[in-house]
């Protein structure tokens, strides 16, 4: 039971507010110096102004709430809610004074997307975006998919049991038994693979011959956008922008380790390798893309229509682990899944629906909340076909060896009831706009479990109420209910103190 | 009569879909990128001619490139030779819009030689507009806000610097 708030509670909460708002003005300084090295004064004085902005309004919360106290945990989780709505907005500013956004409100959908890493876009005209606001959109998905309040607090500001909010963005797991040095873990993977992933690409589009300056900021830009499972991209094309199986591959097998728990990255890195093939999580993972894939081709059985395997499976597998990862990168357009069967598309929107693993910068249901049902169900089913005095216990691999609890099971549960709730409630806002049942339901998912494909409901001219059901639902999504559902009760409280 | 006026109407009407069926399918009728999407299967294998702007970069080496190729809020793919790719000036993007280009060439909704791209293999191509540099349109208004904004933040940041110290890791003042 989350406890109710007192108005002593809006102090500490808004000081934190404040120490997070003026750490998200620092990171505008990022698309601020590109913009003045690429020459772009006009997006540069865009960010000078957001950067400023947000200085202000940090330090008038500081200022106004100066008692700096440590957090308790709900405190922590009402931060945690709170910190995303503010950051949505804050980062919506220089987007929407670009000029590529029809309303503020289109400009703040795009800032959740990023932040909440779905990718999910209403941009106008993205071909023609400075370099300064097209890298803030995906230095975003970097920003959240690392977790907005760990960037802005581990970073920028010291002190305090700020790390209390670490499970509000729904890390679940300490990968180390430190929490600063969980964070400092996930950072130094990120970080590593960044170097990669840029080199890479750098490479792949350099024998292309886009000029090393562009081909650099395509680089950088794919690897946070496909890191941090957002799926943003440079073009409006997306993926299929650069007409290159190869780029399709390493996109690929970085959404694919993006999309692995930062747990199991850590045991890899620690020098067992063997973790890979005894993860329970891991192997459920992959039957999943099996089993989904299998779906998405049953689909195209009675329809095929591609001159060749090849080119049907760079179609379907790419959409398909582009979706189970949550990624949401494409490499074909929008208009494309019009022509996909009902039954390969249901593939795709249940493969959006069970998400990347946990502790990952996935979103969606998560694969092992799954592994844990199917493991108490088989419990349960074992203890119904015993003998009665037999102690029936269930097992599984994920990093440690780990005995199925009821509790876990009873959580694992509430997770996968309440996303399927979202999603359901999501496809029904889009019907009861106009849109045909399995499009909205496609649409809802794709929202919800942060992945960002879309059968082209989201655009600049969907209607506002569905742009603000969207919104709504990628930051529930990403955030995992607990930290919103805190947050409501705080607004509640205030609203109605005990 | 009458029969003769229902000849006639016939006659118009036949006339009528024989002429839009030719346009539709004249190759060089400028077909919109939309079109293609929407009824790929219908042109999948035939010569077409589409117009738009190019964007991006031009991609590719040896003597097969790639060009991106706007129009309205529809894009394809344009494979052309080295030759083709000399005509190209501007490529749009932050600053430039790109030369609007028509293309005439073979469409393939499914391209075997390219792995399954949507593309086009460019026979001919031209630009009908050129493109050119857009100049910056820098705002005054937005110059003096920023300047007054830096003004009040300072003020507002050395106080709340007074107010609020430096924590160091173990959350006492510096």
């Amino acid at each position: 039971m989350i406890p109710y708030f007192s108005r002593e509670d809006i102090g500490p909460i808004l000081h934190y507010l404040g120490k997070v708002v003026k750490g998200l003005g620092v990171l505008m300084l990022v698309p601020f110096f590109i913009g003045v090295l690429n020459k772009e004064w006009a997006p540069a004085i865009d960010f000078l102004f957001t950067f400023l902005l947000s200085l202000a309004i940090g330090s008038v919360l500081l200022l106004v709430f100066e008692e700096e106290k440590d957090l308790n945990w709900r405190q922590g989780m009402s931060v945690v809610a709170l910190s995303w709505v503010v950051a949505m907005f804050l980062g919506a500013i220089p987007l929407c004074l670009s000029g590529h956004y029809l309303s503020f409100l289109d400009a703040s959908f795009e800032a959740m997307s990023a932040f909440a890493t779905t990718g999910l876009t209403v941009v106008r005209d993205l071909e023609h975006m400075s370099y300064a606001c097209n890298f803030w959109r995906h230095f975003m998905c970097f920003i959240g998919g690392q977790g907005i309040i760990l960037v802005a607090l581990t970073f920028f500001v010291r002190g305090g049991s700020v790390f209390k909010v670490y499970m509000g963005e729904a890390r679940e797991e300490k990968i180390m038994p430190n929490i600063i040095q969980t964070a400092r873990f996930i950072w130094f993977v990120s970080l590593t693979y960044l170097v990669i992933g840029t080199a890479l690409f750098f490479g792949i589009n350099v024998g292309q011959n886009i000029s090393s300056g562009r081909a650099l900021f395509h680089a950088i830009c794919l690897f946070m956008a496909g890191w941090d499972t957002a799926g943003f991209s440079v073009q409006s094309q997306n993926i299929a922008y650069y007409h290159n199986p190869l780029i399709d591959l390493v996109t690929a097998m970085f959404v694919l380790l993006g999309a692995v728990n930062f747990g199991v990255h850590y045991v890899v890195w620690t020098g067992k390798p063997r973790e890979l093939l005894k993860n329970y999580e891991l192997k459920l993972y992959m039957t999943s893309i099996l089993a989904t894939f299998f779906i998405v081709c049953a689909g195209f059985v009675m329809y095929f229509k591609f001159p060749d395997f090849i080119s049907f499976f760079r179609e379907s597998f790419y959409q398909l682990i582009s979706a189970h990862t949550g990624v949401g990168y494409s490499n074909i357009a929008v208009q494309n899944f019009a022509c996909w069967p009902t039954l390969a598309i249901l593939g795709i929107i249940i493969a959006m629906g069970l998400g990347g693993s946990s502790t990952s910068t996935a979103g969606g249901i998560k694969i092992l909340r799954i592994g844990i049902l199917l493991k108490g169900i088989k419990k349960e089913l074992k203890i119904l076909t015993s003998p009665e005095a037999t102690v029936v216990v269930e097992r599984f691999h994920h990093i440690r060896d780990i005995t199925v609890e009821d509790n876990h099971v009873k959580m694992a549960a509430i997770m996968i009831l309440l996303y399927i709730a979202l999603y359901i409630a999501g496809g029904i806002i889009g019907v009861s706009f106009g849109y045909p049942f399995l499009s909205a339901l496609f649409e809802s998912v794709s929202a919800s479990a942060n992945v960002g494909l879309s059968m082209g409901i989201t655009s600049p001219f969907m209607p506002s109420g569905l742009k603000i059901t969207y919104i709504i639902q990628m930051w529930i999504g990403r955030l995992e209910f607990l930290s919103v559902f805190v947050l409501i009760r705080f607004l509640l409280s205030l609203k109605s103190p005990e | 009569m009458k029969k003769t006026g229902i000849f006639i109407v016939a006659i118009i009407l036949l006339y009528g879909i024989v002429f839009a069926d030719t346009e539709i399918n004249s190759p060089d009728k400028i077909i919109p990128v939309r079109v293609l999407f929407e009824d790929g299967y219908r042109y999948d294998g035939q010569k077409v001619t589409v117009a738009g702007e190019v964007i991006g970069d031009i991609m590719g080496n040896g003597e097969q490139y790639w060009i991106n190729i706007k129009d309205e809020d529809f894009f394809i793919g344009i494979v052309i030779n080295a030759s083709q790719k000399e005509i190209i000036r501007y490529a749009g993007r932050y600053g430039t819009k790109g030369d609007i280009v028509k293309v005439s060439g073979i469409y393939r909704l499914n391209c075997t030689a390219h792995f399954g791209e949507r593309d086009i293999h460019s026979e001919q191509i031209e630009i009908i507009e050129g493109g050119y540099e857009i100049p910056e349109d820098i705002q005054n208004k937005k110059v003096i806000i920023s300047i007054l904004l830096g003004v009040i933040t300072l003020f507002l940041l050395l106080n709340s610097q007074r107010k609020n110290p430096r924590r160091d890791i173990c959350g006492q003042p510096k």
